[in-house]
């Protein structure tokens, strides 16, 4: 209904009492404001709905005690994560379980499992950060190049766009355990290989994210009306197209995390992570675990509830983002 | 399993102190429809008008029961040939909707399935309605497209909504909805989303075939000109009541509430005068006010008096069968002309 | 419909091409250069001078691509380092049994993704929705590998109600026409063998199913939640069809087609998922031959498989697009 929010009522023909007439007062006023005016802005109105989320909450929880435990994990913990402290209670088929002395027990090597767990948390957290950006970086400069030449058109701009998309189609189709061993093969067996072929393997989702909302967007009525408007064109990029496509970069940014850390997990689990295998990795720590699974089974419980927990706390966390932002499910 | 309503004396639907609540986990409950009552006869023509968010065409999901089944509480009566259709089991309801019971909605591409011919969606009323094989539905549909004005039928029949026109696409809505000659049809906005140009072709259809069909039509429109044209009966809506009911000579005569009084200045006429403004009615819908502190239009009524806030006005009838809902009626005669009392 | 497949099939060449330079490149990058890579640790002078004149090493660097490719053409992908057996024969005698495990997968992914995603929208809020939401993230979450061994030591080990190693028992003594050996059993109407082979399927299938299951789960959910707020949706129980008829033509009709889409760019999670099951359930695929291919170094079986997957990704997805065109017509239309 297109109606004219500035428009001034006409005084009230007979006299109000006065409190009746305040409470008239008060609804005129708002029926004279435009509606757009009393809603919360768009982040506002997320961060609100984020916080009614338990969902949101449970998932921020978990991230936040995970990055803790990343950050001072490695200063506060019991016993060296590669000190053989308990080495001579290890039996064969006989591994002792948790102690007031050591709170989930030994691992097959006579280690503090509590303290190794606790130090793994940076390794993985490390793994996964690096490994969203260099995806969202590569992605980013790919899908914006895609982004970009499609909007431009013409022969050359489809061309480029479609051999971009095409070869970022072959990247997803790779397994990302292949890309990591063609990778550590020319660099070596380390944890920057494992790092490089996660985020590759990220990359062409945020490739096809960015050029697809930038399509999009490039072809928003508010876009087209900027430019109408006179409004420089990097105006236009940066202050409208940008923020716009943003928020979804960020929402895939969390759940690639979480992919991260349980592909890295993967790749160590191969034997293609870190050659070291003292230095405490989740992954590495299940791989391990395998073999005392008869007798031992909840040596790979630990290592493998932290990996689900820590990849579900960014799942969760992404994922109600990403329902927060839906303008579909708004209202 | 196929029920028969009786035909009997008496309106064809009645539906009385319907209400729907919306009530949302985590939301505020919404009363999008607020005790609204009225008839239809068999083969008149009645329009709920008001505009969106009013509850007009809740109102009509509420009727045939489409509206979603949970989060929402109906209440009151639609008595529909005798049997109250909000009592019936969802089955029995199901049986009568698209046999006795049609409705045409407002946006026709997306109201039509993309992914499936128009042949089948025409089809597949016919097959479970009337009872017809596949080979005499075929026929039998052509013939309908035939009769709503869709050239060349037997090739529409296997083309897909995409690549028909809106106007054909409504056509073949409205197709559908009288295939099992309903005794009632509901009409949500049946020409909203069309050109103008087509608009009145539709609107011509539609009366033609309730004419034909001898059925009732339940017209919901914003739009005061387009009920103009077509409804015997017309009553205005707001926030979920019916704040005036009049036969339609009488209420483009003498509009008597106020908001009926600003919807009739607000269609554009041709005979102002020149530079004239536009007039609208101040404020939105949601700017209402709950009917238990008073009338809900009293934020943007012009005529609101102090009575206005002693709680919900009842509705008083009138001359002629008609009836408002307003403690500071416009009695005074003579048809609304925009130029007169805008400028005041 | 053919011009559009053979029009699919010519952009595949390119594909292609790109990948044999970029494996090409890499080959040349991989310390030892490419003899030492294909040879493994049992490289003599001679069988170096051989590789040498094979791959035409002394030529210039684009006749050496063009020997590459020659070699490609002839579907010559080298010798196994490991076996010492030519690639491409090894791929083909183990192939069988990762289509079968993939197919199982596909199979439980999706006849139990799909009805559950429905159902678990038609009831939006309720427990079952609820348990399906939390379980499919549950299920992306978990690694797939440690999946994999919670399954063998529960019901292969613990409860023994299911075989945990290999395609089928020791000394089952079953005939093998094409390798696929739940098929072989049907032909040879030897019907043990084909139940045998069928359960030494299902602990590995379900491992390899989570992931494509999670996701399939969840975007028919999805998809059904938006479909079922459709106005054609509306107009459908307007027309008092019934539930079947509703929830057939016009709700899951609709709603499938983002997940058609989705299986296609499933193919790489379900190869990855071989990899890592096949080699929990030493069952003898693709997957546990790159495993070992992994540990070995054994570039030729590696370079291979990567031709292997980006050609069976391609085909997969053009599958797709020619099932999703005779789904959506408006697709056909252009």
């Amino acid at each position: 209904m297109a109606t004219e929010p500035a428009q001034k009522l006409p005084p009230p023909p007979g006299p109000i009492g006065r409190w009746r007439g305040e409470r008239l007062d008060q609804l005129a006023e708002l029926a004279a404001t435009p509606p757009d005016e009393r809603g919360e802005s768009l982040t506002r109105e997320t961060l609100r709905r984020l916080r009614h989320s338990p969902m949101a909450m449970t998932g921020a929880a978990v991230v936040l005690v995970f990055v803790v435990v990343a950050l001072v994990g490695p200063y506060v913990i019991p016993y060296s994560p590669t000190a053989l402290v308990g080495l001579d209670q290890i039996r064969p088929g006989q591994i002792p379980g948790p102690s007031a002395d050591h709170w989930l027990g030994l691992d097959h090597q006579g280690r503090d499992e509590f303290s190794r767990l606790l130090f793994g948390a940076r390794q993985t957290l490390l793994v996964g950060i690096v490994a969203t950006l260099i995806g969202f970086t590569a992605g980013a400069a790919i899908g914006g190049l895609a982004g970009a030449a499609n909007a431009l058109g013409g022969r050359l701009g489809r061309w480029v766009d479609s051999v971009l998309m095409r070869f970022i189609d072959l990247l997803l189709a790779m397994p990302p355990l292949l890309l990591a061993f063609s990778i550590a093969a020319v660099l070596g067996r380390s944890l920057l290989a494992v790092m490089i072929a996660v985020g590759v393997a990220a990359t062409p989702i945020f490739a096809r994210l960015l050029r697809g909302s930038m399509i999009a967007q490039a072809h928003r009525d508010y876009v087209l009306a900027a430019t109408a408007l006179g409004v420089r064109r990097n105006r236009v990029v940066l202050g409208h197209v940008l923020p716009n496509s943003l928020a979804p970069v960020i929402v895939q940014a969390t759940l690639t995390l979480a992919t991260a850390i349980i592909e890295a997990a993967g790749l160590s689990f191969l034997g293609l992570g870190n050659p070291d295998a003292r230095i405490p990795e989740w992954g590495v720590m299940l791989a391990q675990a395998q073999a005392q699974l008869s007798f031992r089974p909840i040596l790979a419980v630990y290592p493998a509830a932290a990996i689900i927990i820590t990849a579900l706390g960014f799942t969760l966390l992404g994922e109600s983002m990403r329902e927060a932002l839906d303008p579909k499910l708004r209202r | 399993m196929t029920m028969v309503v009786e035909r009997q004396a008496g309106p064809l639907l009645e539906v009385s102190d319907l209400s729907v609540v919306f009530r949302r986990r985590g939301q505020r409950e919404v009363r999008a429809v607020d005790g609204i009552s009225f008839t239809v006869d068999s083969g008149e023509v009645v329009g709920l008008v008001g505009e969106s968010g009013c509850g007009k065409s809740v109102t009509a999901l509420a009727v045939t029961g489409l509206l979603p089944p949970r989060g929402v509480e109906v209440g009151g009566q639609a008595r529909f040939g005798g049997t109250d259709l909000l009592a019936l089991d969802p089955r029995t309801r199901r049986d009568l909707r698209g046999r006795e019971l049609a409705m045409v909605f407002q946006d026709p591409i997306s109201s039509l399935n993309p992914v499936v011919p128009i042949g089948v969606q025409v089809t597949e009323v016919l097959t479970r309605h009337r009872e017809m094989s596949l080979r005499a539905a075929k026929v039998e549909a052509a013939g309908l497209l035939d009769r709503v004005g869709i050239p060349d039928p037997q090739r529409r029949l296997r083309e897909y909504p995409h690549q028909l026109s809106g106007g054909m696409r409504q056509r073949a809505l409205i197709a559908m909805a009288v295939a099992c000659q309903p005794r009632l049809l509901i009409a949500d906005e049946p020409t909203t989303a069309l050109d103008v140009t087509i608009q009145a072709q539709i609107l011509e259809l539609l009366k033609e075939l309730v004419r034909e069909l001898n059925t009732a039509l339940i017209m919901i429109t914003h739009d005061l000109g387009v009920v103009a044209g077509m409804c015997d009966r017309i009553n205005v809506l707001y926030a979920g009541k019916v704040v005036e009911s009049a036969e339609r000579r009488a209420l483009f005569a003498a509009p008597h509430h106020p908001y009926t009084v600003g919807l009739l200045k607000s269609i554009p006429r041709l005979d102002a005068a020149r530079g004239e403004p536009l007039h609208a009615i101040p404020g939105s819908v949601r700017d209402v006010l709950p009917w238990q502190e008073g009338c809900a239009f009293t934020p943007r009524c012009p005529r609101r008096v102090e009575q206005c806030l002693d709680g919900p006005p009842e509705l008083t009838p009138a001359a002629d069968g008609r009836a408002y809902r307003c403690v500071n009626p416009d009695l005074t005669t003579g048809p609304v002309r925009p130029a007169a009392t805008a400028a005041s | 419909m053919a011009r559009f497949i053979v029009r699919r099939l010519l952009q595949l060449i390119p594909t292609l091409a790109a990948l044999s330079v970029l494996l090409f490149i890499w080959l040349r990058a991989l310390p030892g250069g490419p003899e030492a890579a294909l040879l493994g640790e049992r490289a003599t002078p001679e069988t170096q001078a051989a590789i040498r004149e094979r791959l035409g090493l002394d030529e210039p660097i684009l006749g050496q691509y063009a020997a590459y490719v020659r070699q490609l053409l002839q579907l010559d992908f080298g010798t196994s380092t490991q076996t010492r057996q030519p690639v491409l024969e090894e791929f083909l005698n183990r192939f069988p049994g990762t289509i079968e495990l993939t197919a199982t997968a596909m199979v439980i992914a999706v006849g139990v993704g799909i009805p559950l995603g429905y159902f678990a929208a038609r009831r939006r809020g309720s427990l079952l929705d609820n348990l399906t939401v939390g379980g499919s993230m549950v299920g992306i979450c978990t690694p797939i590998f440690f999946l994999a061994f919670v399954l063998k030591w529960i019901f292969g080990e613990n409860l023994g109600w299911l075989p945990t190693i290999g395609r089928q028992s020791p000394g089952a003594g079953a005939t093998h026409i094409t390798n696929l050996f739940v098929l072989d059993g049907i032909i040879t109407r030897e019907w043990d063998a084909a139940w045998d082979a069928f359960l030494h399927l299902l602990l590995p299938g379900i491992a390899v199913a989570s992931i494509p299951f999670a996701i399939i789960v969840r975007m028919t959910r999805a998809s059904v939640l938006e479909v079922l707020g459709e106005d054609y949706v509306r107009t459908a129980e307007s027309k008092g069809l019934t539930h079947r008829v509703v929830r057939g033509r016009h709700v899951l009709r609709n709603a499938l087609l983002p997940v058609v889409t989705a299986i296609g760019v499933l193919t790489g999670a379900l190869l990855s998922g071989a990899v890592l099951t096949e080699t929990v359930f030493a069952f003898n695929g693709i997957g546990l031959f790159v495993y070992e291919a992994i540990r070995n170094a054994d570039y030729p079986v590696l370079m291979g498989f990567i031709m292997f997957i980006a050609f069976t990704f391609v085909m997969v997805n053009l599958l797709v697009d020619i099932s999703y065109s005779i789904i959506d017509p408006r697709v056909r239309v252009n």
